[in-house]
């Protein structure tokens, strides 16, 4: 029998299953209540709908991808990384680069009946409808039930858009595919897999529902329904210009996988969190960044501004508050497991023999994480600006979110960021010294965060995100300094306290 | 002799145990090696550290003149048996055979259906694996691992579940392999199949690999 022989034959046995004739059904009956819902719209507003209304929606439908195509995909998905993952098969690829290769065009070979039934029963569906080659008055019309507006703004034909859905399916399919095989290579656990699936499926839902529009492109759905896609990237193409460097940066990581990378891995292993931590700043400043696009003659302060905005009591907002205990606590913690932790956890008689004073030994390595501090605020700036400039924000020496000249911002950021960053360390440190056991010190950084939080710290008495920069909207920055240095000075009397009390016999 | 796997200051440990110290081992070609040792002392992941799906801790190997993980993940010329085998439990043995042949679209029809009869299977048999016997499974790995003329072939146990006539056609088929100049590394729990059929035997003790005088010699 003839390769192809077999492999067509293969393929057709696949292609008749009764499982497509499932799902197809189950296709059909949502396009029947979608259909419904188009007509009703169509009749209320008097527009005129056609084929594509129909068509493009059953493609571009975020609760049937999520709820629907998702599972159905993951389930192939994973079925098929399992089933490929064998000595034999792996022996003849040769390595599991060439693997990962040989699993996607299973999992294509797999799937493609999906999105074939799929494509069948949109078209199909559109039956009784107004043929047309272009778009509907019903999809060129903005309303609260009309998924199509935006893409019938984006593209000149719905065929167009048709064509450029499937291509979207094909790269973030792939993209799912290569990931995940990616995974299941570094760690051969299948319930591992099946955790990182569920997780999956349920950020996609979370994402769907819940994430804010500035940080839409963080959710799944985004990259599967180019009706979501189309209201967050603008342009359009943004969107697979993301999913194609995303599968060029893992195609170029599948070399990695067969090189005997014990030592690379606990390199990588290590300064993980050091990574996502970078990673999620860096993200997050561009997301800011991004989101000021709408405001005319922004500069590279307001984007400092913007970005390290921050909560106070007064003036609160979630994705601020979220941004600020990254990049802060964040810090916080990371210079606790790197460097707090080890210095305290190492301290014996030896050291204190060796530096002869607790003091000597507490700046020994204070004056490295203040050292630390202050490139960290000096990266943050450089990187903010840096982004924003490229991004196209004026370079003047104004800012125009706040009403504060540019010297007081950047002494704010700078002066009372250092000091606020200082004050946690101490309080970390004291904490850390008292309980002797790390994980009171997780507590203090989450006390800290929660007592950000509206209605907690009202009267102020906590010096905590005092060196965000909507204080300013309120305060001077000299009062806060003021507040900062008295913090300081009071904690490390503590802990000068805390010494003579240990050294006590 | 050409030595065709060499195997240089390895050491492993496999979930917190130590498997293998420093070990260092030469197998030279158109020979039959036996491994022995209890359950558990690293028969497979020594297996697998030879075949490349796992790296040693520390030290070298090297398979047909290329250092595993350097240039190189898999060997080429290698057929294994490790762990259990993986099937499409719902594909005949030949179509299973058939998927695996078409990756590297060495080998005809025609030698899919020799192999499945060196084995003993009937290769027109439209019985599906997941009806196989254990002992016919086993045959179809024996089959999966010989069927491209593999050069070298890691067998861990492959003559479990076997009957008495098929551990000896198998015996006779891997005699035929040696006498051919293929080379054959092999674990059994059966000392006759060892006796039978190694040239040389090592067993594990206290993470070494201690050379043992076959009975046959």
């Amino acid at each position: 029998m003839r390769k192809w022989t077999f492999f067509i034959k293969e393929r057709t046995q696949n292609g008749i299953s009764i499982k497509w004739i499932m799902i197809g059904a189950v296709l059909y009956f949502y396009s029947i209540i979608l259909k419904k819902e188009i007509v009703q719209v169509a009749a209320v507003e008097r527009l005129h709908p056609n084929n594509w209304d129909v068509t493009l929606r059953l493609v571009n439908d975020p609760y049937l991808i999520i709820y629907f195509i998702i599972p159905i995909v993951m389930f192939f998905l994973l079925k098929s990384i399992f089933m490929d993952f064998d000595y034999h098969i792996l022996i003849r690829v040769g390595s599991f680069q060439r693997w990962i290769y040989y699993s996607l065009r299973k999992f294509w070979a797999n799937t493609s009946p999906l999105l074939f039934v799929w494509m069948l029963v949109s078209l199909w569906s559109a039956i009784g409808f107004p043929f047309s080659w272009d778009w509907s008055e019903l999809s060129r019309t903005e309303h609260f039930t009309n998924t199509l507006y935006e893409l019938s703004r984006s593209f000149a034909n719905p065929f167009f858009t048709f064509a450029a859905q499937f291509l979207l399916f094909l790269f973030t399919f792939s993209l799912l595919h290569i990931i995940f095989a990616i995974i299941y290579v570094l760690t051969q656990n299948k319930r591992v897999m099946i955790l990182i699936s569920l997780l999956f499926f349920v950020f996609s839902i979370i994402g769907f529902k819940l994430l804010p529009k500035e940080v839409a492109f963080l959710s799944p759905i985004t990259f599967f329904s180019l009706a979501n896609g189309a209201n967050v990237f603008h342009p359009l193409i943004e969107g697979y210009i993301m999913v194609m460097i995303l599968l060029i940066f893992c195609i170029g990581m599948l070399p990695f996988l067969d090189l005997h990378k014990r030592r690379y891995i606990q390199t990588i292993k290590g300064s993980l969190p050091l990574i996502m931590y970078v990673l999620l700043c860096v993200m997050g400043i561009g997301s800011t960044i991004r989101s000021l696009k709408k405001y005319s003659d922004i500069t590279i302060w307001d984007a400092l501004v913007a970005s390290f905005a921050g909560v106070s009591p007064e003036r609160f907002a979630y994705i601020p508050y979220f941004f600020y205990v990254v990049v802060f606590f964040g810090l916080i913690y990371l210079l606790h497991l790197f460097i707090l932790n080890n210095e305290i956890e190492q301290l014996g008689y030896y050291k204190i023999i060796r530096f002869r004073s607790l003091t000597k030994w507490f700046w020994s390595w204070m004056r490295k994480l203040i050292i630390i501090i202050a490139l960290f605020l000096f990266a943050l700036a450089v990187v903010t600006c840096v982004l924003a400039a490229c991004w196209g924000a004026n370079i003047g020496f104004y800012a125009t979110l706040v009403s504060k000249p540019i010297s007081e911002i950047v002494y704010h950021f700078f002066v009372n960021g250092f000091l606020q960053m200082i004050f946690y360390i101490i309080l970390i440190f004291i904490v850390s010294w008292i309980s002797k056991e790390s994980i009171y010190s997780i507590v203090m950084i989450s006390i800290l965060m929660v007592a950000m939080l509206p209605g907690v710290n009202v009267k102020g008495i906590i010096p905590v995100g005092l060196n965000s920069i909507i204080y300013l909207a309120d305060h001077s920055p000299y009062s806060l300094t003021l507040i900062l240095s008295i913090a300081n000075v009071v904690s490390f009397s503590i802990i000068h306290y805390l010494f003579k009390q240990s050294l006590k016999i | 002799m050409t030595t065709i796997i060499s195997l240089r200051n390895v050491s492993k440990s496999y979930k917190g145990i130590t498997l293998f110290e420093n070990i260092n081992l030469d197998i030279e070609k158109g020979q039959i090696y036996g491994i022995v040792g209890p359950n558990g002392s690293g028969k497979s992941v020594l297996f697998k550290m030879i075949c490349g799906f796992v790296f040693p801790d520390e030290g070298t190997i090297v398979v047909d003149g290329i250092e595993i993980g350097r240039s190189k993940r898999f060997p080429h010329n290698i057929g294994v048996i490790i762990d259990r085998p993986g099937y499409i439990a719902n594909k005949t043995g030949f179509q299973n055979l058939k998927e695996l042949a078409m990756i590297r679209g060495e080998i005809s029809d025609e030698k899919i259906i020799q192999t499945m009869e060196q084995v003993g299977l009937q290769p027109n048999a439209k019985q599906k694996v997941k009806h196989y016997s254990l002992g016919m499974k086993q045959k179809l790995a024996i089959a999966q691992a010989i069927m491209e003329d593999q050069q070298i072939l890691v067998l861990d146990e492959p003559f479990n579940a076997l009957d008495a006539e098929s551990v000896d056609i198998i015996r006779r088929l891997l005699l035929s392999f040696k006498h051919e100049g293929r080379t054959i590394l092999l674990t059994s729990h059966h000392q006759e199949d060892i006796d039978i059929l190694c040239d040389h035997v090592f067993r594990i003790n206290r993470y070494q690999l201690e050379p043992v005088v076959p009975m046959k010699h």
